[in-house]
């Protein structure tokens, strides 16, 4: 479907800009003129009449599936434009973006990471009580509106009928029987959250290309392989590694069963220091009653060393002087590995 | 009539569902989730939250009942009384009926039985033992829903 790239007008709604692809339509940011209010807007071109409830069943699930961590649907609505019929699902807008576009603006911690997959997963859940899967997890379709974290894009969400992944690069969320027995499952909507909670921890924005940049990425993908292949980041503590072996294992009974299951073990997390990246030579991290800092910092001379400040003041203990800049590195990735949890 | 029963303690959620009748209650369920960390009140009560609007959709109970600590210290303040505001308020919201016992109000009599018995270990006899965690606490979400059978 051509729609027109600028400013346009649908009903009542005045579509002010593209926000990306959804399943089978188009997102936009609008403005609801009636209501004088923002909303998002998903037009899905309706090819056939008579795939109308089809169409529309993005959003009885959406209806069925009103949770605070799933984004809401307002109205759907079959309207015409460009002298085509087309279905318009008037949808929350989400003021935070997605965590795929928050993730290319800056680092995010360990910690609002998992808030963010928590909360996500809280949302999963109500929606596999209701008896939908999404089949399609993934950071761009997980978005904060008013500071609260959304399951967004419910476009593939069903009960199997054999259409899988998004076809949009994202087969690397899909998990290993899923490609290989044609399943998809509760245990395969976790396993793809595994694998969004990995790209945020890690702060992968351009997934595609590291998959693909992967020997034989298919094949990483059908054993289950493909998180150790690329590895983590050194500064990862070993708790969220632990919990992403248990959501990504190939092994079904191995795996958590449940969203609850995967929510349990990171609210069970308890924090120590909320580390900021804010360039690979520093660090910035706060507690409940205290900030951080740690730098890598060259001499005139040339001498390389880290140093640690608790409130403003060094903390000899924890400095280092006279390494090598890979030591340096290291120190502060185990400085932050060894410091994110309590 | 479905009740469902609710005991705090820190860093924990303790539920239990119950049907039956004062003198044959029946656990349907029972479970225990992990709460978030106290380090941000309002973060965890936007948990409390989520969790009790969860437990209450999942089950759909006709009745909460839930178990108040008596003097809380000021920690406790944060993870025992303040969630059970916001449990309320949702009952409110959801036209459930919401009714709290303390310790104290956890009598022999209430239940038709005879004083010498200890609740706890009555709770085993009727209820049979369910680890894991069938502890006080869990007891207690089991209790406090016996009481409004």
């Amino acid at each position: 479907m051509n729609l027109p790239t600028t400013t346009f007008q649908l009903g009542k709604y005045k579509v002010l800009r593209k926000l990306g692809n959804g399943q089978f339509g188009y997102v936009y940011e609008a403005l609801d003129m009636a209501l004088a209010a923002r909303k998002a807007i998903k037009i899905i071109e309706l090819e056939k009449p008579d795939e109308l409830l089809s169409t529309l069943l993005e959003a009885n699930i959406l209806d069925k599936c009103r949770h605070k961590n799933i984004v809401q649907i307002n109205e759907a609505n079959v309207m015409e434009l460009n002298g085509k019929q087309v279905v318009v699902l008037d949808l929350e807008y989400a003021d935070g973006g997605s965590l795929s576009s928050e993730m290319e603006k800056r680092f995010l911690s360990v910690k609002e990471s998992i808030c963010h997959i928590s909360s996500m997963l809280s949302g999963l859940e109500y929606a596999h009580n209701q008896g939908f899967l999404h089949r399609d997890i993934k950071p761009a379709n997980i978005l904060v509106s008013g500071g609260v974290t959304k399951l967004s894009d419910f476009g593939l969400a069903t009960v199997p009928t054999g259409k899988i992944g998004s076809g949009k690069g994202y087969v690397s969320h899909l998990a290993p029987e899923t490609l290989t027995k044609n399943v998809t499952t509760i245990q395969t909507d976790i396993y793809a959250s595994g694998i969004t909670l990995f790209r945020l921890v890690n702060q992968v924005s351009d997934w595609h290309s590291i998959v693909v940049s992967q020997k034989d990425p298919q094949k990483l993908i059908t054993n289950g392989t493909l998180l150790n292949k690329i590895g983590f980041q050194p500064y990862i503590p070993q708790q969220i590694k632990r919990i992403l072996s248990k959501a990504c294992t190939p092994i079904l009974t191995k795996r958590f069963h449940s969203a609850l299951e995967m929510r349990q073990a990171l609210d069970k997390l308890r924090y120590n220091i909320v580390w900021n990246k804010n360039s690979p030579d520093e660090w910035s991290g706060a507690d409940n009653h205290n900030s951080y800092t740690m730098e890598k910092s060259r001499s005139a001379r040339g001498v390389i060393s880290v140093e640690f400040s608790k409130n403003g003041r060094m903390q000899s203990d924890k400095c280092k002087k006279n390494i090598c800049e890979l030591e340096a590195v290291a120190c502060m990735n185990n400085i932050v590995m060894n410091t994110t949890f309590g | 009539m479905k009740i469902l029963g609710i005991a705090l303690q820190k860093g924990q959620l303790r539920y239990s569902l119950l049907d039956g009748t004062k003198i044959k209650p029946n656990l349907i369920l029972k479970e225990k989730l992990n709460t978030i960390a106290l380090d941000n009140v309002p973060e965890l009560m936007d948990w409390f939250e989520t969790n009790f609007l969860d437990i209450i959709e999942k089950h759909k109970p006709d009745k909460v009942c839930y178990k108040i600590t008596l003097g809380p210290k000021k920690e406790q303040l944060f993870s025992l009384i303040m969630p059970l505001g916001v449990l309320n308020l949702i009952c409110k919201k959801k036209r459930i009926t919401v009714v709290d016992y303390n310790k104290l109000q956890f009598t022999q009599k209430k239940l038709g039985l005879d004083k010498s018995v200890d609740l706890y270990k009555k709770c085993d006899e009727i209820f049979g033992t369910n680890p894991p965690y069938w502890d006080i606490t869990q007891k207690d979400s089991i209790i406090v829903g016996w009481l409004e059978l």
